[in-house]
């Protein structure tokens, strides 16, 4: 099993964080994981992107030419990394920004419309990234959702109990919306 | 038989120095000498030699010495300092070699106020290479690059290192002396001692001390140490500008 | 134990489980992880983290700490290498061990902040004036910046030549698993020759001057001795499918990785390829290139991110008794798996690109 995602977004919207929660909930599940960011010049604002493989073998590069899964937080990712998306690859957006003006051929598109969903269920936008998450393992089925939490529960370990629980209820929220 | 009561300081070899004859160099070289036998620190003395006339400072210095690329033994005495920082640390420089090639070493180490002296010998010029402007250059002195005199308008003017430095909030002490006269001597070694024990006290020193060139300066040494009193230390004022 | 870390980050706890407790460094990208690293981690274990005013004051802040007898490490990219050339000829010429580590970008110039591998001659030819060498590593993953950079701290200290981790911006930036070793105990080397203060001994100088051409020669030629044996013990590198292999690409940092995926890839299309990784890159893997050629290996490829520099010691290696291909990007483009799958296809085949 190997599966190879790119999340990309503007800086600030949680796209390297989401990308490392993926590999931390790999390394969990006891395989390998590569975790490369884009490392230019966008602190806030600008694109940012990155590359996660997780695999139950060796992974050789962890540069993706063909991508099973695009994570598109705004419509400049999915115009930039649509390319590199399999024929039958999924296609996660972000819907409260992205505009539907894109064709995907014939690969699968599920819309979710992150920050309102946020906004609404969670009270802030803040983990509109591990919504996605939740989404993501929900319909690929490679992460199991405890190994997730557990991921979580680390990740924010030092933040206190309120972060975490606001993470795990956005990675339940991202599972049931899809 | 007669008493000895004039000997060579135990810091300081045997080697017969390889400066021209009446230059500072060898007069400086014992004044830390003699300080570090007063003080008893030769086996904890850690010096950086420069690139420039005292390259081979190592020779009459007998204690451990390092070498340095050319401006850059504040850092490397930086280096020495964090991992010995009970020893005394002393970086050895001329004018060329710590207000030009290395003036951002010799800026930033005074700035971080790390527990070092500075030895700046100032003699106006770069003695080793044949006598070139340094920044320390008098305005009109007629070096080998300078064949009409130093002219301000293209060359600016000389760098007062020992102010320049004063400026700075981490040193600990800055001072200008001369080693032109007896008076000059007796004040530079005062000086080169007060710094050590500022540095052991845990600060950054600085010593500029006005030195002849009496080869490069066409002169013999009795008047190139009268033009340092007379003309050299009008621009470049002895004192103290930090303690 | 095992963290998934950046490849910068593990290469400072590979320097700090090595024993190195001073670190001197300017930012640059793609290596800041590794000065954020140190400011924070050095203080917890009663190291000292200085950040220079630039490369210069890094490289000669490591020439004073490394002649103090201290463990030492100063890291950059490439230009900030370049600005330390100076100081690294020095380091050479005074026998002064350390290490050093070049996180490669895009050039030359100011080039970009893009992973490459331009730095190839600069880091294995010299780079700086004089005649002398580097131990160099070439890590491909976060988990050989760690280990590698344990071994480069015990085997320049043995040898007293500075040792260099060059790696590039994809393995600095990188994140991996890591085992991170708990007990490691780093080697423990005398250094008489150190500035400690010269208490009760005579004293010691540190330095490359020798005015006298005969006593510069002897220098010269104590260090050629000490490069000849570092090619005699020191070579390392990773075989990947060679046995029977009819064509094998030959690559070091990331496109050593890419060429693992070709290699599988032109396996399953019949065709014998194999991959030689040097992980040292000097001393070179000379003799086992030989070894290769006398197991019946008609062609190599080689592949860099540049436009062609470790291909010149492949060449020697190999001296005209195979076929040497190269495939390479410049710039910072990162090599291609399906350019690079073509190419060693293509070679099978018996055709002539490359």
């Amino acid at each position: 099993m190997t599966q190879k995602i790119i999340i990309s977004g503007f800086g600030g919207q949680g796209v390297l964080s989401a990308g490392l929660l993926i590999a931390e909930s790999a390394v969990e599940e006891g395989w390998n994981a590569t975790f490369f960011p884009s490392y230019g010049a966008e602190m806030r604002g600008g694109t940012a992107n990155c590359h996660v493989i997780i695999s139950d073998s060796e992974i050789a590069s962890p540069i993706i030419k063909s991508a099973d899964t695009l994570i598109a937080l705004n419509s400049p990712s999915v115009d930039k990394f649509l390319p590199f998306l399999k024929e039958n690859g999924l296609l996660l957006v972000n819907s409260s920004v992205v505009s539907g003006n894109f064709d995907a051929g014939t690969r699968k598109v599920v819309e979710l419309p992150l920050d309102s969903l946020a906004l609404e269920k969670l009270g802030n936008s803040k983990s509109a990234n591990v919504i996605i998450i939740g989404a993501f393992a929900k319909l690929t089925n490679v992460l199991k959702p405890e190994k997730i939490k557990s991921a979580i529960e680390k990740k924010f370990a030092s933040k206190g109990g309120k972060i975490i629980d606001m993470n795990l209820r956005a990675l339940e929220l991202g599972a049931v919306s899809v | 038989m007669a008493d000895i009561i004039f000997d060579r300081p135990k810091s300081m070899t045997s080697a017969p120095f390889h400066y021209c004859p009446g230059c500072g160099h060898s007069v400086i070289h014992r004044l830390i000498c003699e300080v570090i036998d007063e003080m008893n620190l030769r086996g904890k003395t850690i010096a950086v030699a420069p690139v420039g006339c005292a390259v081979l400072a190592y020779d009459y210095f007998d204690f451990d010495v390092s070498e340095a690329a050319h401006g850059r033994a504040a850092a490397v005495a930086t280096g020495i300092k964090r991992v010995h920082p009970d020893k005394l640390v002393i970086s050895y420089q001329g004018d060329g070699d710590l207000a030009s090639i290395g003036m951002a070493e010799t800026i930033h180490t005074a700035n971080r106020g790390e527990k070092i002296t500075v030895i700046f010998v100032n003699n106006t010029n770069y003695g080793m290479t044949g006598g070139q402007m340094a920044p320390t250059t008098l305005v009109g002195q007629v070096t080998t690059t300078t064949p009409k005199g130093r002219n301000p308008e293209t060359e600016g003017y000389p760098i007062r290192m020992a102010e320049m430095i004063a400026s700075l909030q981490a040193v600990k002490y800055s001072v200008r002396t001369s080693v032109a006269d007896f008076k000059g001597i007796v004040q530079t070694k005062k000086a080169i001692k007060k710094a050590f024990e500022l540095q052991l006290e845990g600060g950054y020193s600085f010593v500029e001390i006005l030195s002849n060139c009496s080869t490069n300066w066409g002169m013999n040494p009795v008047d190139a140490n009268k033009h340092i009193v007379e003309k050299v230390a009008e621009y470049f004022p002895l004192g103290t500008f930090k303690e | 134990m095992r963290k998934l870390i950046k490849g910068n980050e593990a290469m400072a706890e590979g320097a700090v489980i090595a024993g190195c407790r001073y670190y001197f460094g300017y930012p640059i990208t793609p290596q800041n992880e590794v000065p954020a690293y140190m400011s924070k981690r050095l203080p917890e274990v009663g190291g000292v983290f200085v950040q220079a005013e630039s490369e210069l004051a890094s490289i000669n802040m490591v020439y004073g700490a490394s002649a103090a007898g201290a463990r030492v490490m100063t890291t950059t990219s490439s230009p900030g290498f370049s600005l330390m050339m100076e100081g690294v000829s020095y380091l050479a010429a005074s026998r002064l061990p350390c290490v050093l580590a070049n996180v490669q970008r895009g050039g030359p110039g100011l080039g970009n902040i893009a992973p490459a591998q331009g730095d190839y001659f600069q880091a294995v030819k010299g780079g700086g004036h004089g005649d002398y060498r580097l131990i160099v590593f070439a890590p491909a993953s976060p988990q050989e910046m760690l280990d590698l950079t344990i071994l480069a701290f015990e085997l320049s200290d043995k040898y007293r030549v500075p040792a260099l981790i060059l790696s590039d911006g994809i393995i600095g930036q990188m994140m991996e698993s890591v085992d991170i070793p708990e007990n490691y105990v780093p080697g423990k080397v005398d250094k008489p020759w150190a500035l400690t203060g010269a208490e009760g001994r005579s004293k010691n100088v540190v330095c490359s001057l020798f005015l006298d051409e005969n006593v510069m020669q002897n220098l010269n030629t104590e260090l050629s001795d000490t490069y000849e044996e570092l090619k005699k013990s020191e070579v390392r590198y990773e075989s990947f499918m060679t046995d029977d292999a009819e064509a094998v690409i030959v690559a070091f940092g990331t496109p050593s990785r890419i060429a693992k995926n070709a290699v599988l890839r032109a396996r399953a299309e019949g065709c014998k390829a194999g991959l030689l990784r040097p992980i040292t890159i000097f001393p070179f893997p000379e003799k086992e290139i030989s070894s290769l050629i006398e197991n019946n290996v008609k062609n190599f490829l080689v592949t860099e991110m540049n436009s062609g520099q470790m291909l010149e010691d492949v060449k020697l290696a190999v001296s005209g008794r195979s076929n040497v291909h190269f495939y390479g990007t410049t710039g910072g483009v990162i090599t291609d798996e399906d350019e690079m799958t073509d190419r060693i296809m293509s070679i099978c085949k018996g055709g002539s690109r490359g």
